[in-house]
């Protein structure tokens, strides 16, 4: 064998043996989504794949914007109000909200149980204090446990001396018990929720069970908004389900599959929401629908020049099954908008 | 006990054994193979899977998605699992193991320099497995770490995760690597027996294979495909009406009965293609 054909040889099995390591690494370390969700939150990974709900938002990028400045300059009062709570939250936690947390990504699993709001998971990117929270959570009656390696915070309400947070509502026999648990599942993420959601999170970065990336309709319409600064995904039928909408009026409501909200806040507010129908004749349905919605809106808006002008920029687009409304409303007609909304709450 | 003639030097010393010979030949012709004319039929085989995942990727990186079925982006994973599917199980492994098996012979006997192997002391057998295994590591270093390179342009497309599609990756390397040695002995055995080999082997590879895979019955039991599509990971894209077929009729056999087949195949092709070559008189007519 010459030089020549050993290298080739040994050239094949190296960028093999270099792949294999690579990918080998990436399944056991855990790195669940290196490189995979182009601008979509690595965090995914943590949402199982039957969610009915996932909801992102920017927290620096809002609190860094010139909306949210305007915001404070213009409401004083409850801006003082939010400053003080937030430093009390600081000294309490540890937690700087406007400096430490980078963004937040939430979900609702579907087949929400009725009257149940402890469900689903919360998860927090950010610089955490995590031995000072959680003795925070100690004191507050929590008791840590590991799974998987992870420390976990469980919180039950209902055991003896402490009372149920809904006081009214007594638990039937049998129920889930309500409960918060928090776990710092990486470096610099925390999650809050349920122990079972919880304990599911780190299932699925362990490669156990299906997360939300595998699942292509809801990953089509995140990509589409993952530019955005706060975004809503989920699967509209499931959750009118879910909030045991009476059948006469959900059998009105258009037949809606996925529907996507998202927006992007700087100078001015610009959203987008897109609704994803059965097929093409119920996309024309809902198409014609919002189109009245915003005519009579038009209509009602005669003598509000910030409400007309943000109405004028709402552009409605239905193609096949999708039908997309759109906005953009700049800098100056925000900032009216928010100096009227001001007035008319200030007595 | 005599030792066997075609082992024993004109010195009358015994010759190298059997695995020392075939390591030799195997030396000798590994180079032959991987700097002959076929080696660019198989990097334009090969590259184009490479060619299309950096299409993909290029189209991800102008946002369009590279494939979408009713409007809704495919993911990474799933596309992976099509293109080692359709690409490569279903159309660079056969074209390798037939353009290579075939050929394991017969290039020396179109070049006459079987002579200069045959006149060695070693079995004849040896010089078809030797050459067996540098078919096995040419279209190996060649083959595998083109579907390495594919896998990490596809699969992160649309969320996919490079981590949790690893254990399918394994599985498609070592189902490639065990289709490249079931249809190379198969066509070895064909080369060393037919006199025209390429053209009864693309009559077995794209006739008999396709045709008896969509026909009820027993028939597929006599193809390599039907027990290489059993141990694909993946869902098995129905790209075609002839597909589709096959889905109507399938039946796929265990993992286990399977790579049983696979081997058997394997080692009963070896075997018969070994003994053809140290039985069979060869003729290099000008």
């Amino acid at each position: 064998m010459t030089s020549q054909t050993r290298y080739a040889v040994f050239g094949g099995t190296a960028l093999l043996g270099a792949g294999l390591a690579v990918g080998l690494a990436a399944y056991f370390v855990g790195m669940p989504a290196v490189g995979a969700l182009s601008g979509a939150p690595a965090e995914l990974a943590y949402v199982p794949a039957e969610a009915s709900l996932v909801a992102f938002a920017d927290v620096r990028e809002f609190m860094g914007s010139d909306l949210h400045q305007q915001l404070r300059e213009l409401t004083p009062g409850p801006a003082a109000a939010e400053a003080r709570g937030r430093q009390w939250f600081q000294d309490t936690t540890g937690i700087d909200v406007e400096r430490d947390v980078e963004y937040v990504l939430a979900y609702l699993p579907a087949g929400v149980e009725q009257g149940r709001h402890d469900q689903g998971l919360v998860l927090v990117r950010g610089r955490f204090d995590q031995p000072r929270v959680e003795q925070l959570l100690e004191r507050h009656g929590a008791v840590a446990e590991t799974y998987r390696g992870k420390r976990l915070m469980v919180r039950r309400f209902e055991e003896p001396g402490v009372p149920a947070p809904d006081a009214g509502a007594p638990v039937p026999p049998g129920a889930p018990r309500p409960e918060m648990a928090v776990g710092f599942i990486q470096a610099g993420l925390v999650a809050v929720g349920t122990r079972a959601a919880l304990v599911q999170a780190i299932d699925l970065e362990s490669g156990a069970g299906v997360d939300i990336t595998r699942n292509d309709a809801v990953m089509a319409l995140v990509r589409e908004a993952d530019d955005s600064h706060a975004w809503a995904v989920g699967r509209f039928d499931t959750l009118l389900a879910d909030a045991h909408v009476p059948v006469e009026v959900a059998s009105r409501l258009p037949p809606v599959t996925y529907f996507a909200a998202s927006g992007t806040i700087d100078a001015g507010l610009s959203g987008r929401v897109r609704m994803e129908a059965r097929d093409a004749e119920a996309a024309q349905q809902l198409n014609e629908v919002v189109r009245g919605f915003v005519a009579l809106a038009k209509l009602q808006s005669g003598s509000n020049p910030e409400v007309g002008a943000f109405l004028q920029s709402i552009q409605l687009r239905s193609e096949e099954t999708t039908v997309e409304l759109s906005f953009a409303v700049p800098s100056d007609a925000v900032r009216s908008l928010l100096s009227r909304a001001h007035v008319g709450l200030v007595p | 006990m005599s030792p066997d003639p075609s082992t024993v030097s004109a010195s009358g010393s015994r010759g190298p054994s059997f695995p020392t010979a075939a390591f030799r030949v195997f030396n000798l012709s590994v180079g032959e193979m991987l700097w002959s004319r076929r080696t660019i039929f198989m990097a334009l085989v090969v590259g184009a899977p490479v060619a299309i995942a950096l299409l993909f990727r290029a189209l991800d990186l102008f946002g369009v998605p590279a494939i979408r079925i009713n409007r809704v982006r495919v993911g990474g994973e799933t596309i992976f699992g099509g293109m080692i599917w359709l690409l490569y199980l279903r159309f660079a492994v056969p074209v390798l193991g037939l353009f290579y098996g075939t050929a394991l012979m017969a290039d020396e006997i179109e070049d006459k320099t079987l002579t200069y192997l045959f006149t060695r002391p070693i079995r004849r057998g040896a010089v078809l497995v030797g050459k067996y295994c540098s078919y096995l590591t040419c279209t190996g270093v060649v083959v595998l770490p083109s579907v390495m390179l594919v896998y990490f342009l596809i699969v992160p497309l649309g969320g996919g995760s490079i981590g949790r599609a690893f254990p399918a990756l394994v599985t498609d390397l070592a189902l490639l690597a065990v289709g490249l040695a079931s249809y190379g002995a198969l066509f070895a055995f064909v080369g060393t027996w037919l006199r025209r080999p390429l053209v009864a082997g693309l009559a077995f590879a794209f006739g008999w294979e396709q045709l008896t895979l969509v026909v009820p019955g027993y028939l597929r039991r006599g193809t390599v495909a039907y027990y290489l599509q059993a141990l694909v990971p993946h869902a098995m894209p129905e790209d075609s009406t002839f597909t589709a077929l096959q889905g109507l009729f399938r039946d796929v056999p265990s993992v286990a009965v399977s790579l049983t087949c696979l081997a058997a195949i394997t080692g009963a092709c070896l075997w018969l293609a070994i003994r053809m070559v140290e039985r069979r008189e060869y003729v290099l007519s000008d």
